[in-house]
């Protein structure tokens, strides 16, 4: 009867050290979660900024919008931007009017992880001040 | 049978042990990995701080367009100023002060030298020094920049008498810089005088030809009748570079 009652207190003994064990698990996952999520952020962000400051470079992105390109834009921006990613890009004039009659946009945007990306333009010829709102995600 | 009594307890030591193990563990890795970026600030900041540098780049290069083809001095400024308003209400992460000052330093007035001399020399430059302040509720980053924007162009010309009397050949040498490096030019026109001093451009002559060395160097070569005997011909040079700025030089031919 005493031996019966010892094995019993050795399983739950043994089930208490599988749960302290994996109740370790489950409390590191999220700091790894939150980790990949903000570095997927970082990724897209990085990724977006340079695609759009090296179409700013010469001063090309402002006087493509003041052309009101939009094709050659998203078609400059679906070349520097790596496959697998999807965008969408908003031009706002400086009282922050929607400047692009047409959407300027590539795959689908419903991803766990999107960014956006404001940036300050200038175009040169004609200094207009313009901002582009560039939302970026993996695609799906 | 003390000891087997003990060994569940061993377990359940054993097993906090291994818990605290995979935590802290796992702690470490996520600070460590924090720490990879060398930068102290963060993504996005410094994304914002490249953004502000290039459009204030962009905004004095076109400026200096403006002003070298006879726009107003004071439109700098405005332009600048503009440019601070926009970037400033329009940054959602917190705090954000541009200032700018444009450089008063001799030759530099108003952030500006344009200079388009008769000794071969010719200059149109952009100055201003930027202070970036941008803060929210945890830090506050304060960036500061210089921007200029300089185009300058160095002519020489020689007038070499032809065997046929009153022909001349006059070479031109022309190199083009930007910032101070070597560039290439949108548009060359190329004048000379006369004997009465009246100015002709030279490309309208069918002996004109000009000859791009891709490295920011030309040169041209035209041929000119004049049946007077001139002393000192001058040449000049309207160059246009590839960011629109203009820039002239005037000098006097050498005689061969």
């Amino acid at each position: 009867m005493h031996r019966c009652r010892q094995g019993q207190i050795r399983v739950l003994e043994a089930f208490l050290a599988v749960i302290v064990v994996f109740g370790a698990l489950l409390l590191s996952r999220p700091i790894y979660a939150s980790y990949d999520d903000s570095a997927d952020q970082e990724i897209l962000y990085s990724i977006g900024m340079n695609a759009l400051m090296h179409l700013d470079q010469d001063g090309d992105l402002g006087r493509l919008i003041s052309q009101r390109n939009w094709t050659e834009i998203s078609s400059r921006l679906s070349i520097l931007l790596p496959i697998g990613f999807s965008y969408n890009l908003t031009v706002y004039d400086e009282e922050l009017n929607i400047l692009n009659d047409s959407p300027i946009f590539s795959g689908d945007l419903n991803a766990k992880s999107i960014v956006s990306i404001q940036y300050v333009i200038v175009d040169r010829e004609s200094l207009n001040l313009y901002i582009v709102r560039l939302q970026l995600a993996w695609v799906k | 049978m003390r000891g087997k009594r003990r060994s569940g307890q061993i377990i359940i030591l054993a097993a906090l042990t291994i818990a605290f193990i995979i935590l802290s563990t796992t702690i470490y890795v996520y600070q460590i990995s924090q720490n990879l970026h060398p930068e102290d600030q963060p993504l996005h900041l410094r994304g914002f701080i490249g953004n502000v540098k290039i459009a204030s780049r962009i905004l004095m290069m076109g400026s200096l367009a403006n002003i070298s083809n006879g726009g107003e001095n004071g439109s700098l400024r405005n332009n600048l100023q503009r440019l601070r308003s926009f970037i400033e209400s329009n940054y959602q992460r917190g705090r954000c002060i541009l200032s700018f000052r444009l450089c008063e330093v001799s030759p530099y007035s108003s952030g500006l030298w344009i200079f388009w001399g008769t000794d071969g020399f010719g200059v149109s430059s952009a100055k201003a020094d930027f202070s970036l302040n941008l803060a929210d509720e945890r830090e506050e980053i304060i960036t500061k920049y210089s921007v200029n924007i300089t185009t300058h162009i160095l002519i020489s010309a020689t007038s070499e008498r032809e065997e046929s009397p009153g022909f001349y050949v006059i070479r031109v040498t022309i190199r083009v810089f930007n910032e101070g490096s070597p560039a290439l030019c949108k548009n060359l026109t190329i004048y000379y005088t006369d004997y009465y001093g009246n100015w002709h451009e030279a490309g309208s002559l069918n002996s004109y030809s000009l000859k791009d060395y891709g490295n920011g160097t030309y040169s041209a070569r035209f041929l000119i009748f004049e049946s007077k005997r001139m002393l000192n011909r001058k040449v000049k040079v309207l160059c246009f570079d590839r960011r629109e700025i203009r820039v002239i030089a005037t000098t006097t031919c050498e005689r061969i």
